[in-house]
């Protein structure tokens, strides 16, 4: 049975289901963020001291402009990829499509890797910068993870739509997981490496270097072992799932490493093919591109009004 | 329909230009100094609102939507306002008690009579 108004549209609100759903849930999120904004407001203007949390003690602003104006760009040009890749599948060309939205993905994770730095310059600077520190680094670190979160969302699901799944749909296993358990596999030194890293950065070895290498050779032999194949999604989220609970005791670039590594192959590793794909359903892709496309404009609309709030005024 | 979208892309191809523009003025605003604080301030969130209207007009197709959706924003666009100025005007409906004493508080706390005539 054809769930109706997928497609077509509805001739009461001439708009499509899924239309008028994410411009409710946009609405919500207008609230959401005008709630913390509104919070800012009164933080900023009952607080005569305000100007003291933003300067340094050289007179110079605790932000770098230039850096969140190069992220502005970068969002800005996302938004623009995004809505491109829908008129490219509108005009049905496939290839553009996925040009388009794989430098949106991209423009996404320069937008990411920008704020890792800001945020950890802010944890390196002298004092070190916390939410703790004062009301202005409290709401900054709000207002911006917040974002950042609804960033990462909007990653997921653009992935989910750029990506073309192979044709068996009971498929569990990931290429990206089984490349990584081969490495740490194959190379003798993988296992040894992963022991030094942590001598270098703890100065003592402990489990879970261990843990991660087992689960990920665990997952390599789940994947070529037929009965075993359809679990390798367990070894990947219990790789995941080690990396970030270690990353909370351990502050080394290795582990954040793992942690996105193991963060995207285990997500990777749950997708499914979509029922309704470019092959099968062409209209009813688009319009999905489309109203993920609204999401990330929105995304885009809290940057713009965040960037000038928190950095510039 | 092909034309209709090619035109369609024209218009963000100056939309996306546009943005660039705003967002080196939004910039550049902050360099300039103003007698007056708040104008700054007004004059970049200014810009800021015409970037957001850019966005929403054109890459959210706003421009050519629905009534529905206009209710729908029209609506939410209400409470916003609402959420956002009214902490404000309840600090500012805060009568200073303490320093001003001809508020109602005082009359209530006077000993004299508490509020009572004397009964004998």
């Amino acid at each position: 049975m054809k769930i109706p108004y997928n497609e077509e549209l509805r001739p009461d609100t001439g708009l499509y289901n899924a239309k008028l759903g994410i411009w409710l849930f946009l609405a919500s999120e207008v609230m959401l963020f005008g709630a913390l904004f509104s919070a800012y407001i009164m933080l900023r203007i009952s607080d005569p001291s305000w100007s003291s949390y933003t300067v340094d003690h050289d007179g110079h602003s605790i932000l770098n402009i230039p850096l969140a104006t190069l992220n502005t760009v970068i969002l800005i040009s996302s938004s623009v990829t995004m809505v491109m890749s829908w008129v490219a599948l509108k005009m049905n060309n496939f290839y553009k499509y996925k040009m388009y939205m794989g430098i949106t993905l991209l423009c996404s994770f320069a937008f990411l890797f920008i704020k890792y730095i800001e945020y950890s310059a802010k944890f390196a600077h002298d004092p070190p910068l916390y939410p703790s520190t004062n009301n202005f680094m409290a709401i900054y670190f709000t207002l911006t993870g917040l974002h950042m979160l609804h960033v990462i969302g909007g990653i997921l699901v653009n992935y989910y739509l750029w990506k073309e799944f192979d044709d068996v749909s009971k498929e569990k296993t990931s290429k990206w997981f089984n490349g990584l358990s081969l490495l740490c596999l194959l190379l003798p030194w993988g296992y040894i490496a992963l022991g030094d890293a942590e001598i270098a950065i703890r100065g003592y070895e402990t489990n879970i270097g261990t843990l991660l290498f087992g689960t990920y050779a665990l997952s390599l032999l789940s994947s070529k072992i037929d009965s075993l194949k359809p679990y390798n999604y367990i070894f990947a989220g219990f790789g995941f799932f080690v990396a970030f609970f270690s990353m909370i005791q351990f502050s080394g670039y290795g582990y954040y490493l793992f942690l996105i590594i193991s963060g995207i192959t285990f997500f990777d590793s749950m997708l499914r093919k979509p029922h309704a794909s470019f092959e099968t359903e062409p209209e009813r892709f688009t319009n999905r591109v489309e109203i993920a496309g609204l999401y990330w404009h929105f995304v885009d609309l809290v940057w713009i009004f965040l960037f000038p709030a928190l950095y510039l005024l | 329909m092909s034309n209709d979208i090619n035109h369609h892309v024209v218009i963000y191809k100056r939309v996306f230009y546009a943005l660039l523009v705003l967002t080196a003025l939004t910039v550049g605003v902050t360099y300039v100094h103003f007698e007056i604080y708040w104008v700054g301030l007004f004059i970049g969130l200014l810009i800021a609102c015409v970037k957001g209207y850019l966005v929403a007009a054109n890459f959210m197709h706003l421009n050519n939507e629905k009534k529905f959706i206009y209710g729908t924003l029209l609506l939410t666009v209400v409470f916003f306002f609402v959420l956002l100025f009214m902490p404000i005007l309840w600090k500012a409906n805060d009568v200073d008690v303490k320093n001003n004493p001809k508020t109602i508080y005082h009359q209530i706390d006077d000993d004299s009579d508490h509020g009572h005539k004397d009964h004998h």
